[in-house]
């Protein structure tokens, strides 16, 4: 096929935010309509979306986020692991899931409790498991960004909730050798490609551990969001391993989730 | 959805080589390994089909992870210029924290077909005020560059280039902050490159708003970020067709002549 006849890929933001946040891209979406704007600027055909108050605040985030409201839009609940919260994990899911929430978030960083030893969060893992939604464990403390992921811990972690669909995020991964080791010894453990800086990480990545591992977002609130179309397009993979991340690797994971 | 008018954003979304137009890559390392990371692929003919994929005509190259000795890290530059000169042009890290070492450094990198000097001394342990002017004396009368990470002030910058006219300073990483040195001063060149890294380096479009567009040139940190990720913002900023293909190729072509060093490219434009 001539490379000028390849349809362009389809893009799905696996993490898209809507709100102010600190050091935010000049584009990054202010409300709702910013972000559809911003998801046809940036040829992105769906979303899954979430409000930057679920960094420090996911209560707030659940009320934001119930008022989008858009065919093309996924909602993200944000979950509180403090263990005094009475509403119970099993009891939180069935609520985000009657508010229609397709993944639930959680940010390790709010702060420094672990995902491997918080009681709230195993219990709501065993419940995502069983119905395979998929954990989205985006680490952001408003002070750091860069490798604050614990890659060993995180192994610990998706082994002990291994069809359990859990997906990283941090503003940026540059340490490559405890991912490598991470993604290695878990099979279920994703990257958000846009915490991915490095030159031809897309392939080492994808030929080391499959391009199901790695999942598109534009890159923001923080980053350029005309970055990471060219790591995906460029990158030296086969056309279906590129429209695996483009889309098609999230596609089959919310495929797959059981919602009802 | 919006389909894109700039035919550099039309290929960079179809993720097709930017032959039409010349591509210059002025910020980029070489090496096989830092602190942070193994680097993937660094191997000559990988980082050739690299440059390939995204049509870029040269690079200028340096080292990575300057933290410990620079000449078997500059070495490692060099042979891959000495094996293709076409596409890679070298400069000569120095090591802020060894000044006893710079002028034996920058005669190597000299004899190597250096086209100038690397400074990154806010990753060597050193205070803000060193002083260069030793390895900037070296520079003066060979047509050279020096590209720091960061020049620090506004006036440290603006002393070296008062100082050493015919040294060429890049500002290596995205900023609005010097932008009355790049409008002042013949021998003051800005760099793009991490503008994607928005909170904390200048948007494309607010550098070609605040100081002249001639003055910029298209950098990617390449092997160590993507150079998608220097490619995608200048593709899909608010300006012209033209600015953008001033930035990503013509400003550097233009540079180099004035250095009286041409770089070469893989075809007439």
């Amino acid at each position: 096929m001539n490379k000028n006849s390849i349809p362009p890929l389809d893009y799905i933001d696996a993490f898209l935010p809507v709100g102010r946040i600190n050091r935010a891209a000049v584009q990054s979406p202010q409300d709702f309509s910013d972000a559809l704007k911003i998801m046809d600027q940036y040829h992105v055909s769906e979303a899954l979306i979430y409000s930057t108050l679920a960094l420090n605040d996911p209560h707030l985030n659940n009320e934001v986020v119930c008022t989008f409201d858009s065919p093309r839009v996924h909602k993200i609940w944000a979950f509180d692991p403090a263990y005094v919260i009475k509403e119970s994990p099993e009891q939180f899911l069935e609520r985000a899931l009657k508010n229609s929430a397709k993944a639930i978030m959680a940010n390790p960083l709010m702060r420094d409790w672990r995902v491997d030893r918080s009681v709230r969060l195993l219990e709501l893992a065993k419940q995502l498991e069983k119905r395979k939604i998929p954990l989205l464990l985006a680490h952001r403390a408003w002070d750091s960004g860069q490798d604050v992921i614990d890659w060993y811990r995180m192994i610990d972690f998706c082994n002990q909730f291994p069809t359990l669909p859990v997906i990283t995020w941090e503003w940026r991964s540059r340490a490559n050798r405890p991912l490598f080791d991470a993604l290695s010894q878990a099979d279920n453990l994703k990257l958000i490609l846009s915490s991915i800086w490095q030159s031809q990480m897309v392939r080492q990545l994808s030929e080391a551990f499959g391009a199901k591992r790695l999942i598109f977002s534009l890159g923001l609130p923080f980053l350029n969001p005309g970055s990471f179309h060219g790591l995906v397009n460029y990158a030296a993979i086969s056309q279906s391993d590129k429209q695996a991340i483009a889309s098609g690797n999230i596609r089959r994971i919310l495929s797959e989730a059981r919602y009802e | 959805m919006n389909n894109p008018k700039s035919e550099i954003a039309r290929r960079f979304l179809a993720g097709l080589p930017l032959d039409h137009i010349p591509v210059i890559d002025f910020h980029t390392h070489m090496g096989r390994s830092s602190e942070y990371y193994y680097i993937p692929f660094n191997t000559a003919d990988c980082v050739t089909a690299y440059l390939n994929s995204f049509g870029i005509d040269h690079i200028v190259t340096f080292c990575i992870n300057v933290t410990t000795d620079v000449a078997p890290k500059n070495k490692f530059v060099y042979d891959l210029h000495k094996n293709n000169p076409e596409r890679l042009s070298p400069l000569t890290a120095i090591h802020a924290g060894f000044p006893q070492d710079w002028i034996s450094i920058l005669d190597q990198g000299y004899q190597a077909g250096s086209r100038g000097i690397k400074i990154l001394h806010q990753y060597q342990g050193v205070e803000e005020d060193v002083d260069f002017s030793s390895a900037l004396d070296y520079a003066r009368d060979k047509n050279w560059v020096a590209l720091a990470h960061n020049w620090g002030t506004p006036d440290r910058l603006e002393h070296w280039a008062r100082n050493f006219p015919t040294v060429y300073f890049i500002i290596g990483h995205a900023a609005t902050m010097y932008k009355h040195l790049v409008d002042k001063y013949d021998n003051v060149y800005q760099c793009t490159c991490a503008s994607f890294v928005e909170g904390y380096f200048s948007p494309i479009k607010d550098m070609v708003n605040c100081m002249p567009v001639e003055k910029i040139i298209h950098g990617s940190d390449a092997l160590d970020l993507d150079i998608a990720t220097s490619i995608g913002p200048i593709a899909f900023a608010d300006i012209s067709e033209e600015a953008r293909e001033k930035i990503l190729g013509r400003n550097a072509i233009q540079l180099a002549k004035r250095l009286q060093r041409p770089l070469p490219l893989l075809r007439n434009y």
